[in-house]
């Protein structure tokens, strides 16, 4: 590990992950204060929601099958984590991963970058390390914001449920972070390794949606790392262990291929 | 200490996909020298800088500086190594003096006198952000931190380019005094009279092959200036057939202009050319090309040889 490459980047991302955090923070707040009057007309709402076609459910993450809006972690999952905080982490965390190597030579700082005398997979765990903090300056926030208004709107969040959403949200993150990073290492140019990641993540969702809708074709489930991310069940404590897992393992295996991309492959600006 | 030399060049070859690189390159730099490494655009300097910095594996042949490969140690090299890239870009929003911070954290010491030494030599602008620099400013400071850490060995490519007339002296200076300090300096330049003033021994590359390897006595010796003769009468070239280091290039207008090729045997040609009708001419001062054609008469590229004893 090299601390000078890693407070390097954790300057460079430390506006954004702020302007990112601050943004999830304000639209979690701002959905609990909706908490209070959904839960004194929930019986007119959860009729209301019955007629709606389960694809609509489907497509925002939500599934129509478990309690939607019966507690304060349904109704957060509903209209905050299931869609909308996943949406927006995934913008952070996709284009600062994908800058990690391919905007060092795309504007030309990369032999600058590697004429030190630190090894090219010691510069870039660094940076995956910096990035790996801003995640948690992501995360974090949101999950102080969830419980300062479980608090203030009365719903009823336990410690053990903040853990496990905690620990689900960045292990998500933390996933795309390792795909990020690798199609960095691989091409030369941001926006392209930004596609490449938010084309996978378009194709990953889409196989989740489509096997949530019809058991032909449920295996799909098994191509995407959204059927591993459950919020819900983390939010109400029962998360199982497996799924972080997976997580946290896609992310540790491509964060280590781009280490070994990046060792291997010729730079030229 | 190690007995290496700092630079080692073993039948180095580097392909493009679609491009070509360097071919079959053999050179070596000696402790204490500066290299000159010569060429035009587009002729290789920089690929072959760039292996030498562990940027680019080789595709055949090796790369060794101070014994070390130039692939597989380059942490190692690196240490030992201050490099200025051809095309200086650099964060644009650092200040100069957090660029220098940054770049220096990764050496084990930076000695402040000899920081300060190195800013005061070359005013560099260290407050204000690089994306506010001039080009001149921002290559100042490359080369600041490519001394920063007083390496045995520098590699600089085309490392006066942006900087004004007067700095590229005081820095062409600074190179023959640290020199003299016992440093190696490898030295990649497009302009011949840059490469004459400072370096010991030269490297001539061109189309991806070394030309060959002299001592800067040799290239002025060697090189073949041209010189563009307007007659007020018709002259035959045989007039210059006799001359020793004098060749005709080309003759126009029936001999009423007339190109030649001149090897430093200027009194001869001279006194010959006080016999004829000359009305004016024009004697190039030494450039690449005047090299080149020294060494590219044949349209066959010779292959690369040591010319000089190394």
């Amino acid at each position: 590990m090299s601390w000078p490459m890693i407070a390097k980047t954790l300057r460079e991302l430390r506006w954004t992950s702020f302007w990112y955090a601050l943004g999830l923070v304000i639209y979690i707040v701002f959905l609990s204060s909706f908490y209070p009057t959904l839960e004194r007309q929930r019986e007119q709402f959860e009729q209301l929601f019955r007629q709606y076609p389960e694809f609509l459910f489907r497509v925002f993450g939500i599934d129509p099958e478990r309690a939607m809006m019966t507690s304060f972690a349904g109704f957060m999952h509903a209209e905050t984590f299931g869609f909308i905080w996943p949406a927006t982490a995934l913008i952070f965390v996709v284009l600062s991963g994908a800058a990690v190597v391919a905007q060092e030579i795309e504007r030309g700082t990369a032999e600058f970058w590697l004429s030190v005398p630190v090894s090219r997979a010691r510069l870039l765990l660094s940076k995956q390390v910096a990035l790996l903090t801003s995640i948690l300056f992501v995360v974090l926030p949101s999950i102080a914001a969830l419980a300062l208004s479980a608090q203030a709107f009365g719903g009823e969040l336990t410690a053990r449920g903040l853990v496990q959403l905690t620990i689900a949200l960045a292990c998500f993150l933390v996933s795309f972070a390792g795909l990020a990073t690798l199609a960095s290492a691989v091409t030369s140019e941001r926006s392209k390794a930004a596609g490449l990641v938010g084309g996978v993540i378009l194709l990953m969702y889409l196989a989740w949606v489509v096997a949530g809708l019809t058991a032909d074709v449920r295996w799909l489930r098994y191509l995407s790392l959204f059927t591993a991310y459950d919020p819900l069940t983390a939010m109400l404590g029962e998360l199982p262990w497996y799924k972080p897992a997976l997580h946290l393992i896609v992310g540790l295996g491509t964060g280590s291929g781009a280490l070994v991309v990046f060792s291997r492959r010729d730079i030229v600006s | 200490m190690t007995t290496a030399p700092p630079i080692a060049v073993e039948q180095l070859t580097r392909n493009y996909d679609s491009q070509r690189g360097v071919i079959d390159l053999t050179f070596t730099v000696q402790p204490g020298e500066i290299f000159g490494f010569l060429g035009p655009n587009g002729a290789g300097k920089t690929t072959t800088i760039r292996v030498l910095m562990g940027f680019l594996r080789p595709t055949s042949g090796r790369a060794r500086v101070f014994g070390l490969d130039c692939w597989t140690e380059s942490t190692e090299i690196k240490k030992q190594v201050g490099y200025v890239p051809g095309d200086v870009r650099l964060w644009e929003n650092m200040t100069g003096v957090q660029f220098l911070d940054f770049l220096g954290a990764f050496h084990q010491y930076i000695d402040p006198a000899w920081r300060r030494k190195l800013l005061e030599r070359f005013r560099v602008e260290l407050d204000k952000r690089i994306k506010h620099l001039s080009r001149g400013n921002r290559q100042k400071l490359a080369l600041v931190q490519a001394f920063l850490h007083d390496p045995p060995l520098l590699i600089l490519d085309e490392p006066t380019s942006g900087l004004d007339p007067l700095m590229q002296h005081e820095f062409l200076t600074f190179l023959r005094e640290e020199r003299d300090r016992g440093k190696t300096i490898f030295l990649s330049s497009h302009q011949l009279s840059e490469v004459e003033r400072v370096a010991d021994r030269v490297g001539i590359i061109r189309e991806g092959r070394l030309v060959a390897v002299l001592t800067v006595e040799e290239l002025k010796r060697r090189r073949t200036r041209p010189m563009e003769l307007i007659f007020a009468q018709p002259v035959d070239p045989q007039h210059f057939a006799d001359l020793p280091g004098v060749r005709v290039l080309s003759v126009h207008d029936e001999g009423r202009r007339i190109e030649l090729g001149v090897q430093n045997e200027l009194p001869a040609l001279l006194r010959r050319l006080a016999d004829l009708p000359v009305s004016d001419m024009i004697y190039a001062p030494p450039d690449l090309e005047s090299v080149f054609l020294t060494y590219y008469q044949a349209e066959t590229i010779p292959p690369a040889q040591e010319e000089a004893a190394s």
